[in-house]
């Protein structure tokens, strides 16, 4: 077995994110995290049979950056989301109404 | 909404059902699709090949035309997508006396058609299509026939001489699309397919070709282009579902298989054939409800994933006003839907910047062109 050490700044990455990507890397190895006082240490043991610890390293930002990323976008983007899928189902979830404003249109 | 239904499978499903249980699903789908909340609808018969199964098609759109006759206000065209070599006079009489609009395929001068379709017993299918062509110029109704194009190895450097094909044929404009590596064409990759570079470029080298010709004077418009012209330089809707955010996946476009199943798309219907992944299903008309189906978590789901103001990368896009996504090519290429296909962002990228490119130049030619396909008019004077 190898170790790999990361720092991840807290002001840049949340744990679930570090969590995230070490439950998708679990195949290939296993992860302590500590909360230190301005970043979250990463303490991963792998099995170098398996990936190259640099191999695992680059998956692992890769992760952890992606769902970093879709986080904070998802944050930012939330409102303009439900918007626009509540405008674009807007005929399903209306569609009693539809349908009486039609009877009554017909009357 | 265009409620699609694919025809060719549903002769064998005939065969193994009970003759009572006849035109018990065709009913469904149409009924399904009539109870949507809007008035206006387009059905489209895919296959395989429709008039294989013409029984059937006769049946949805008499079926569709009394509903509407016993006071259901909704409009509805029909299109059949058809390789023409089938085509018979009892067709022809049909389709005009009932409003069925012809979609056809055709990929260019003969040895480039034939060496993506040639016929079961080996022979040339162009010559078949080229006379079931005239046939239909003696309806009058030939001006209503369209052609889809698909590019493969064996035409993709030839598209001029296929704009050249499609002018002399009649056809009033080619859609050049990428293929996508989705089914039959996945199986045959190595034979037909070639990368998105190969296609940008070409793509560019047939539009500067297409160009030329409407400047000295044929109007014949590229319809990808037309479509993003329209996104870029005016506020109204294509009605382009493979390119809007959200995606008009299920609810723009939908697929009533020759089971019943419901998909969000005809490449999400490849994709449960292809591996039974029925990550794009949303229902069966057998057992569900219209608004069980389209109001579905699931749909919702889908199509919430592919709003692209919230994506990575689309979301800082300068192209973002004008782009959108397509969830199946994106779980196909990633593994999930919230995400972005390199290969189509590459080639929609490259042909913005081809159109950016053709209007910074400010050529009035150029300009007149782009506008007389945008509007459907050909340039005066």
């Amino acid at each position: 077995m190898a170790q790999i050490s990361i720092k991840y700044p807290k002001t840049i990455y949340t744990p679930e994110s570090i969590l995230m990507a070490a439950a998708t890397m679990s195949n290939y190895g296993s992860l302590v995290l500590e909360d230190k006082e301005s970043y979250f240490l990463a303490k991963i043991s792998i099995d170098q049979n398996q990936i190259s610890k640099d191999n695992y390293t680059h998956k692992f930002n890769e992760i952890i950056n992606d769902f970093q990323l879709r986080t904070s976008l998802a944050e930012r983007t939330a409102i303009i989301r439900q918007m626009i899928i509540a405008q674009a189902f807007a005929p399903c979830d209306n569609l009693l109404e539809i349908v009486e404003s039609y009877i009554e249109t017909n009357k | 909404m265009i409620a699609n239904i694919a025809m060719h499978h549903l002769l064998r499903i005939l065969a193994k059902t009970p003759r009572i249980c006849r035109w018990t699903l065709q009913k469904k789908c149409v009924d399904i699709a009539l109870q949507s909340p809007s008035n206006d609808l387009k059905i489209e018969f895919q296959g395989g090949e429709p008039l294989l199964n013409f029984p059937v098609l006769k049946f949805v759109v008499d079926y569709t035309k009394e509903r509407i006759s016993n006071g259901l206000n909704k409009k509805v065209e029909f299109v059949v997508c058809t390789n023409l070599t089938l085509l018979t006079q009892d067709h022809l009489d049909y389709f005009v006396a009932n409003d069925v609009v012809i979609s056809t395929s055709f990929d260019g001068p003969e040895d480039c058609h034939d060496a993506n379709r040639i016929l079961r017993n080996g022979q040339s299918s162009y010559q078949v299509f080229k006379e079931k062509l005239e046939s239909i110029s003696d309806y009058g109704v030939r001006n209503t026939v369209s052609a889809l194009l698909t590019v493969t190895r064996q035409n993709i450097n030839r598209l001029s001489d296929v704009v050249d094909e499609y002018v002399a044929t009649g056809f009033n404009g080619i859609f050049i699309r990428i293929l996508n590596r989705i089914g039959f064409a996945a199986n045959s990759w190595d034979e037909i397919g070639y990368s998105v570079d190969d296609f940008i470029t070409s793509y560019r080298k047939t539009l500067a070709y297409i160009i030329e010709l409407n400047i000295k004077g044929t109007f014949f418009p590229e319809v990808l282009a037309t479509i993003l012209l329209t996104k870029i330089m005016t506020p109204f809707s294509t009605g382009f579902v493979d390119l809007q955010s959200p995606a008009g996946v299920g609810i723009a476009g939908v697929i009533y298989d020759t089971n019943g199943d419901v998909f969000v798309s005809d490449e999400g219907r490849m994709v449960a054939r292809a591996s039974g992944d029925d990550t794009f299903k949303i229902g069966s008309v057998i057992t569900d409800s219209w608004k069980s189906i389209f109001g579905s978590s699931k749909l919702r789901s889908i199509v919430s994933d592919t709003v692209i103001e919230s994506l990575p990368t689309c979301c800082y896009c300068a192209y973002q006003p004008y782009c959108g996504t397509d969830p199946v090519r994106n779980y196909i290429a990633n593994g999930r839907i919230d995400s972005i296909c390199k290969d189509s962002c590459k080639k929609y990228s490259a042909i913005f910047d081809t159109l950016f490119g053709y209007l910074n130049t400010n050529n009035r030619e150029i300009h007149d062109v782009f506008w007389s396909w945008i509007t459907g008019k050909k340039i005066q004077g």
